[in-house]
């Protein structure tokens, strides 16, 4: 048991690395998550399906090939859990709804295909907000999932299970999606690590459809040196997804490893003051961005103002695109080829009956905005103008990247709370993603990291924000990792994973 | 008021397949007339988490055809999304071009029917666009059920917009004849109506003669073949005409043409259209076309049928048989093959045999071919020549050997006949075994006539006597004894010889 | 207002073949007009001559050579089809 305890504590890039050198056995390690689910999920409700006999298998095929003197991927051995977004051929998918109950894929994704190239062992998928839609893990006919801080609050969304499950180490690694900041809002309410690449860095090919021009995958961790391994895995042009990005794939862990060095010098953060001015941030959020932007600082950063003009239109911007796409995204959810049917004696109650029962009530509300929004009548003063505006945004966002190398801003305006507390006031909601979205809005690398804290009970974990420029992620990785090695933050482990830190 | 006094305004969509090995939008491959639901992959289903990557061999044919007829190729286009649903689309949204299409105006040619006396004039019917998009399965309704076939969904399809610039049924028919030869032309598409590669809606309104602004129009769903266009505009121009006779206004609508009542009737009127909610497509980038494969997709274009039929006409032949030649693509290749051979074999100037091979051609060959090339029909002579047993090489040698005088013309279709049935002999070869070579030795033929003039004296008497006619017994005579061998020419020769040398003998006194 | 509202929402339950009973388009009317009100800040925008947004970073037509790749296992996939006649996607009769 006290071998698991060691198993858990290591960091993806560690336990990487022992199964190469032989110190540990993927079975193992495997073994070891296995158990952690089966202790951790009755309180926390983050796996939508466990797939033991397939992760079994899949570790000893490791260890036959570390055996056997094969090359070992990157990944070899790493238990890995995706959010339940991710078409995994032969295991069921739901993407949080009913519409796809008994779905199983009869094709492979591009992600689980690359993990599993790389020598990673899936062991199952992650619950989350339907289709993506929320920022809590609540909108979803399954399970709520609870945050391994405070059980009882939310873990964030629409990522949440994944950040659930990586924060109660109950797998080493997961991979989330981000619409609007359904990896870096659940990372930074669980303490973690979330990265979403540059639009088009990473395939979008079996990533089941929300916001098609503002989704992106990518990885939930404890470290930051994680983060880097996984984007090393799973980035690079896909011929299965025509906006994946042609660009090579720089090694990133080197630039983790450069930045655990601590010095930032020549690197400028920047930062929209206006922001922080914002009605609804949390007090202690606040605080613990100024303390992490001294981090930065100590470490020789130089930290300037900057300006996004338009940032107030953001949120506006984002719920007419992302429900417009929606909408469309999820015309083909009819009941006719796959997932659930209600026979109707018409070809039309079929359609509406199925619809309706297999949808939730945000993905309704969604899918309603966004069929006003490209109405023949609305399009013009809605959808157009929103393309309008979100050039505008991504003008300011390029202008400030001449006088700063990325932004910094606190992830989420508020901390976690509790389960439920926010579901009657969708605009409410809505407006918490506002320091977020501008990064899908403009095709930007964004990353959340560990920044302390609330100092209330429970203690819910504060994340920190950078944002940088097309294609720069080896810079954010490197002031994460800078940001990591000057705090410990990412060491703690949360009350609900059974051991105490 | 009399029919006279309105003019028809009628504009075409005509819906094209574009031949590729794989559909539009995914690597999965397509078969017409495959076992149901076979041609299908993740994208053609819809499944969740697919995306469209598009063929850029589709994109390829369509810009050559796009190039053939004039378009504009604007350096981005982008694709759409179509919203309806529909249980034949899976996604529930056809991924076309709306509002920025990859090709603008462009025009088709077809015969001017304002000057029916000269078959080579022709007017140009102006394009408003031409867009790419991919097609939806097939629908059939049983009993209890309806049933979905997605083989074609997702297959590569380019619609041709015309401006309405078309003013009658025949012309409306004679423009969709010219732009099916034309994608024939480039093989970019099978372009068959009755297997759906083809695929024609027309609009159709009426305005007073005279007057400038568009009547309100009726758009025509679904004609499948030629007659049927033809027909079902002429049917809807009737229709409209007795509305507005009676004092009724004509209501936008989508009509379909009911072949057995040779009526139109009206399938859903534009207030209960859909709303497409149309946006620019996500999942792909905009689609750029640059000088460089402009300029490659232009170099590989045929010469395209107009020009070739005025090429034709320069050479000597008629307008008619430079239509005939020219409305299949493969057989004007054929022609042009087999005439140059012909006129090196022989050393003449090609124009010299034109006539002599286009016959042959668009006569023997086309009927034993069984070809039925009428513009009608959908079977392309095309299809049968790919097939044709006999070379363009092997029917220049056979055209040669007659020219040449070594076989007669009838003698010529036997030839050829057997040269369908035994496919790889040469016609030499076949002359020879079956003793067709002609006899053309001057003397024998002039002793074989001498021998039957003697034999039937009455005749001559009658053909001395000024009767000319009966020079053709006498002919037919000498080929039925020498087993139509007799070079028929040499034959005229021979008895004009006799005949002389019989009336020197009746000049003279009589030398017993 | 409820009324025009109620009437929105039912004619984009219709375009978006959503069953809506009267209750839930109520209660998805009042949101749907709060959030609409939100959003019409964007008409305060001045977007002269601003171009609609472009997929980020490059212009690339991400083009695939016509050869086939499809990998799916058919029937597989057509046994996870709801109703299946003769191979044939079947759905209530419907008129084309």
């Amino acid at each position: 048991m006290s071998d698991f305890d060691d198993i858990l504590a290591r960091s993806a890039r560690a336990l990487a690395s022992g199964i190469r050198r032989g110190e540990l056995s993927a079975v193992d390690v495997t073994q070891a998550h296995l158990e952690q689910i089966q202790a951790t999920e009755p309180a926390l409700h983050a796996y939508r399906c466990v797939t033991s006999e397939l992760a079994l298998e899949q570790a000893a095929a490791v260890d036959r090939a570390r055996a056997a003197g094969a090359q070992l991927g990157p990944l070899a051995g790493v238990p890995v859990a995706l959010k339940d977004i991710f078409v995994t051929e032969g295991v069921a998918t739901t993407c949080g709804s009913a519409i796809l109950s008994g779905w199983v894929p009869p094709y492979q994704g591009t992600h689980a295909q690359r993990l599993a190239d790389a020598g990673a062992v899936l062991l199952g998928k992650l619950a989350m907000d339907e289709f993506g839609m929320g920022s809590a893990s609540e909108n979803t006919p399954f399970e709520p999932v609870h945050n391994p801080w405070a059980v009882g609050h939310v873990p964030g969304g629409s990522s949440g299970g994944t950040a659930a499950a990586v924060a109660a180490r109950s797998c080493a690694l997961g991979l989330g999606t981000d619409t609007g900041g359904s990896i870096r809002q659940p990372a930074s309410l669980c303490n973690l690590v979330g990265l979403k690449p540059t639009y088009g860095r990473v395939s979008r090919h079996g990533m089941i459809a929300f916001a098609s021009s503002l989704d992106q995958a990518g990885p939930m961790t404890r470290e930051v040196g994680d983060a880097a391994l996984a984007l090393g895995v799973l980035a690079g042009v896909d011929p299965s997804d025509a906006t994946s990005l042609d660009a090579p794939v720089p090694d990133y862990l080197a630039a983790v490893d450069a930045g655990a060095l601590g010095q930032l010098a020549g690197t400028t953060i920047g930062v929209h003051r206006r922001a922080l001015e914002l009605d609804g941030l949390d007090a202690e959020v606040r605080a613990r961005f100024e303390a992490s932007l001294a981090v930065l600082a100590d470490a020789g950063a130089r930290v300037v103002d900057i300006e996004l003009p338009h940032f107030e239109h953001a949120v506006a911007t984002y719920y007419v695109l992302c429900t417009a796409e929606a909408s469309s995204n999820l015309a083909r959810y009819d009941g006719v080829r796959y997932g659930l049917r209600r026979a109707r004696p018409s070809l039309r109650e079929t359609y509406e009956a199925t619809r309706h029962d297999g949808f939730g009530v945000e993905v309704k509300r969604r899918i309603l905005l966004g069929t006003f929004v490209l109405r023949a009548e609305s399009y013009a003063d809605y959808y157009g103008r929103a393309m309008q505006v979100r050039s505008l945004i991504a003008q300011d966002y390029a202008a400030a990247f001449t006088r700063c190398d990325m932004i910094a801003s606190p992830t989420s305006p508020v901390p976690s709370w509790r389960i439920g507390a926010k579901v009657d006031d969708p605009l409410a909601l809505y407006l918490l993603d506002v320091f977020t979205i501008g990064a899908n809005l403009a095709g930007l690398p964004a990353i959340s990291i560990p920044a302390g804290f609330t100092t209330s009970s429970p203690r819910l974990p504060i994340g920190l924000q950078l944002i940088g420029p097309h294609l720069a992620e080896p810079a954010l990785l490197r002031v994460a990792a800078a940001h990591e090695a000057a705090t410990a933050w990412h060491l703690e482990r949360p009350p609900a994973t059974g051991a105490a830190s | 008021m009399p029919m006279s006094d309105y003019e028809v305004v009628i504009g075409l969509e005509v819906h094209c397949q574009l031949a590729t090995a794989t559909k539009m939008f995914s690597g999965c491959g397509y078969a017409v007339g495959a076992e149901p639901n076979s041609q299908i992959d993740a994208y053609t289903l819809g499944l969740p988490g697919t995306l469209p990557v598009p063929n850029r061999a589709a994109v390829d044919h369509a810009l050559r055809l796009a190039l053939a007829v004039g378009c504009e190729i604007p350096p981005l286009s982008r694709w759409a999304r179509k919203h309806y649903f529909y249980p034949d689309l899976p996604k529930g949204y056809q991924i076309t071009q709306a509002d920025q299409p990859y090709a603008l105006g462009g025009a088709i040619e077809i015969p001017d029917h304002a000057r029916p006396d000269d078959p080579l004039a022709t007017t140009r019917v102006p394009l408003l666009r031409i867009h790419m998009e991919e097609d939806a399965g097939k629908n059939t309704h049983a009993d209890e059920h309806s049933l979905i076939d997605y083989n074609r969904a997702g297959v590569p399809l380019v619609e041709i917009v015309s401006l309405p610039a078309l003013r009658s049924a025949a012309e409306a028919a004679d423009y969709v004849r010219e732009l099916r030869t034309i994608v024939r032309y480039l093989g970019i598409s099978a372009a068959n109506m009755e297997e759906g590669t083809l695929r024609c809606d027309a609009n159709v309104s009426l305005r007073p003669v005279g007057a400038t602004e568009l009547g309100t129009r009726c758009e025509i769903k679904n004609l499948n073949s030629f007659k049927f266009i033809e027909a079902a505009i002429n049917a809807e121009i009737r229709r409209q005409v007795d509305l507005l006779d009676a004092g009724e206004a004509v209501i936008q609508s989508t009509m379909s043409y009911d072949p057995g009542r040779d009526q139109t009737k009206v399938m859903r009127t534009k207030e209960a259209a859909a709303d497409y909610r149309y946006f620019p497509e996500p999942d792909m980038p905009p689609l750029a076309i640059d000088a460089a494969w402009i300029t490659a997709a232009k170099a590989s274009l045929p010469a395209l049928p107009w020009a070739r039929r005025r090429a034709l006409v320069e050479f000597g032949l008629s307008a008619y048989d430079a239509g005939v030649l020219t409305a299949d693509h493969e057989l004007a290749n054929y022609f042009d093959i087999a005439l140059a051979a012909c006129a090196e074999l022989r050393g003449q100037p090609a124009a010299s045999l034109a006539k002599t091979v286009c016959n042959w051609v668009t006569g023997e060959l086309l009927k034993l071919l069984k070809a039925d090339d009428s513009d009608d029909t959908d079977s392309t002579s095309g299809r049968s020549l790919a097939a044709c047993p006999v070379s363009p090489a092997a029917l220049a040698e056979l055209i040669g050997q007659i020219e040449a005088g070594t076989i007669s013309g009838r003698a010529g279709k036997e030839v050829l006949a057997k040269l369908f049935a035994e496919p790889g002999r040469s016609p030499t070869q076949i002359i020879e075994r079956d003793g067709y070579r002609q006899v053309s030795d001057q003397a024998a033929i002039t002793a074989m006539v001498r021998e039957i003039v003697q034999a039937h004296p009455q005749q001559l008497e009658q053909l001395l006597a000024g009767k000319d006619k009966v020079r053709g017994f006498f002919v037919g005579q000498v080929m039925r004894v020498s087993n139509g061998q007799a070079n028929p020419q040499v034959v005229q020769q021979a008895l004009e010889t006799v005949l002389e040398q019989l009336a020197r003998a009746d000049d003279k006194p009589d030398p017993s | 207002m409820a009324n025009d509202d109620s009437t929105l929402v039912d004619e984009l339950a219709r375009l978006a073949h959503l069953e809506l009973p009267a209750a839930e388009a109520h209660v998805l009317g009042a949101q749907l007009e709060t959030i609409l009100g939100y959003i019409r800040r964007l008409q305060s925008v001045d977007v002269t001559d601003v171009p609609e947004y472009l997929t980020a970073v490059q212009v690339r037509s991400g083009l695939r050579d016509d050869v086939e790749a499809s990998t799916l296992d058919v029937d597989r996939a057509l046994a996870a089809v709801p109703a299946v006649h003769d191979r044939l996607v079947a759905v209530p009769k419907f008129k084309d």
